[in-house]
């Protein structure tokens, strides 16, 4: 089974080709370029690389959020047009566990990156070798109260990518970029989606509706 | 025989998500146009965070259900044609990344295409240019004057120096207590009003073709305020006609001015503010007076949409003016380098 995998949520760009779960070809970049201009460009190079016809593709698999807005919408945009011109199989994985996953570590470990102010996009999974457990689900929070989280546990590790500077200062972290080449061992944490009704997992409204709403709140 | 030229084509520059299929540049084979307003209307304008998250709900569906109204299979397609800019940067992101997927799964060419070209070629889906042309481009977006000599050879002759026509009847629309898009209930108004006010009339320096409309939105603004403060009654209805009898004595006396000294014999208006009865009055009864062929597509064509997207990319397929994959959008392009 040949898998095609998309991650664009943050700085960087992760793209694959799995077959049966095993990666054939994949490019993973960290370079502060617009994914709009070459993520396609680069999922064309997967299919040269490995001489493999577009059509054998059994399914798509994208990392859906949280991350940069724009970011996450490239990846989907790109995953559910794509799966729908070769009508393949549409798969969502959330952006932070593709992080978890593309670590070694196992235990407890908490992906995150930064929202600004203090505030991260988190989530906590114990990793095994082939399964995982979800602690806390991915959700925007306060940097603290992921770190109050993880003070519950024995040990525990946060990992990030040290490039990006989380707005609290945080020195403890383990540098980690995503590939998402890796996350197919992890069946559970893909889930299958209807390809026209997939968006992103922003996990955030924008900041006019929230706005809005406070205006509105009486 | 030549054979067919069967485009589909994306438009996702502002707040509408549309795809439309389009046969020889000329002929409709469907035409499907996904508006936000609803959403966007409680902001008192479009959001653009919140249009590129509608433009990515809706996308695929889009896409697909021009196909389907077409009754055309992607292996009768030539090529797949997308707005690049100029429009909101996020909301272009979508359509492009579409366009590009679609046309890297099917094998087709990509033909990138500049918004205001599509605005002016809406014009061609119901009859032939006739060259040369002034084009002027109304709407919420772009006030711009355009002459052209032939297919795809844009000259920008004058453009607004600040606010879009569009933009000033908004925000004018909001300050008399009008819902958004305030446009057309402005229009309506002034159809039971006078132009009582004589605001400014923004003609700028002899021989400029430019506009300005924030003099014209401060006066009404200010007038406004200084009527309420001294308690004197304001009649809705008179500020919306003398508002829009200085918006449409600007925008046809530059416009006729400039088909004069082109010496064109076909005027064409696009753009949302060309559904203003005014504006349209005012140009049918100058053409006639003048002998000069009037175009103003229908409505639907006027705003927003991608079978204009298609028109262009028409002849742009025909000199093969394609993109490759790295195609990204851009907020800003120079209508005249475009090609
Ligand atoms: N009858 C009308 N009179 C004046 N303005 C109008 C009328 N109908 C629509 N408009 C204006 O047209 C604009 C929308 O046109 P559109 O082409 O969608 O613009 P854009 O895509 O650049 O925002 C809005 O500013 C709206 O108020
Ligand atoms: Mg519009």
């Amino acid at each position: 089974m040949l898998s095609l995998l998309i991650d664009t949520s943050n700085r960087p760009l992760s793209v694959a080709l799995n077959r049966d779960g095993f990666t054939l070809a994949e490019i993973n970049t960290t370079v502060k370029k617009t994914h709009s201009a070459t993520v396609m460009d680069y999922i064309d190079k997967l299919f040269k690389m490995t001489e493999l016809k577009k059509n054998d593709v059994h399914r798509i698999i994208v990392a859906n959020g949280p991350g940069s807005y724009t970011g996450v919408r490239i990846g989907v945009t790109v995953a559910k047009t794509l799966a729908y011109a070769f009508g393949t199989e549409l798969y969502s994985v959330s952006s932070l566990f593709v992080v978890a996953a593309s670590s070694s570590r196992k235990g407890i470990v908490a992906p995150l990156f930064d929202a600004r102010r203090g505030n991260v996009f988190g989530a906590v999974y114990n990793m095994k070798s082939d399964s995982f457990t979800e602690k806390v689900a991915p959700a925007h929070m306060s940097l603290e109260d992921l770190q109050t989280e993880l003070s519950s546990y024995d040990s525990s590790v946060i990992l990030l990518d040290g490039q990006e500077k989380v707005s609290a200062n945080l020195e403890d972290f383990v540098h980690t970029v995503p590939r998402i080449s890796m996350v197919e061992p992890f069946e559970t944490a893909l889930e299958k989606e209807d390809i026209h009704s997939l968006v992103p997992e922003y996990l955030r409204i924008s900041e006019a509706e929230r706005n809005w709403m406070e205006q509105n709140k009486s | 025989m030549t054979q067919d030229t069967v485009i589909l084509s994306i438009e996702t520059s502002c707040d509408e998500t549309a795809a439309s299929v389009v046969r020889n540049g000329t002929e409709i084979m469907s035409n499907v146009v996904v508006s936000q307003i609803e959403s966007h209307k409680r902001f008192g304008g479009v959001v653009p965070e919140v249009a590129s998250r509608h433009h990515v709900e809706t996308i695929t569906l889009v896409i697909e259900q021009a196909l389907e109204e077409a009754g055309m299979a992607p292996e009768g397609l030539s090529a797949v044609a997308v707005t690049e800019g100029p429009g909101l940067i996020g909301a272009l992101l979508v359509g492009i990344n579409a366009a590009k997927a679609f046309s890297f799964a099917h094998d087709l060419p990509l033909i990138p295409v500049h918004h205001i070209a599509g605005h002016i070629y809406a014009n061609q889906l119901e009859e032939e240019l006739e060259f040369p042309l002034v084009a002027l481009i109304v709407s919420g977006g772009h006030t711009e004057l355009i002459y052209m000599d032939d297919h795809l050879s844009f000259e920008v002759i004058g453009e607004t120096r600040d606010d879009a026509v569009g933009e000033a009847y908004d925000k004018v629309a909001r300050v008399i207590g009008l819902p958004y898009p305030g446009g057309p209930h402005v229009d309506r108004l002034s159809r039971e009003g006078a132009d009582t006010f004589d605001f400014p009339r923004a003609y700028l320096e002899q021989g400029s073709y430019d506009f300005s409309f924030s003099g014209l939105k401060s006066a009404v603004i200010n007038t406004l305020h200084n009527r309420r403060q001294k308690g004197l009654e304001i009649k809705k209805e008179d500020v919306a006609r003398s508002f829009q009898e200085s918006a449409v004595d600007v925008l046809t006396k530059k416009t006729m001015d400039a088909v004069e000294e082109y010496e064109v014999k076909h005027l064409l208006v696009a753009g949302g503010v060309a559904a203003n009865s005014g504006l349209r009055q005012r140009f049918e009864s100058l053409c006639s007076e003048h002998d000069v062929k009037l175009s103003i597509p229908k409505l639907k064509f006027c705003t927003d949409n991608a079978a204009m997207i298609g028109a262009v990319a028409h002849h742009l397929y025909q000199q093969n003016h394609f993109a490759s994959l790295d195609l990204n959008g851009r907020n800003f392009i120079d209508i005249e380098l475009f090609v």
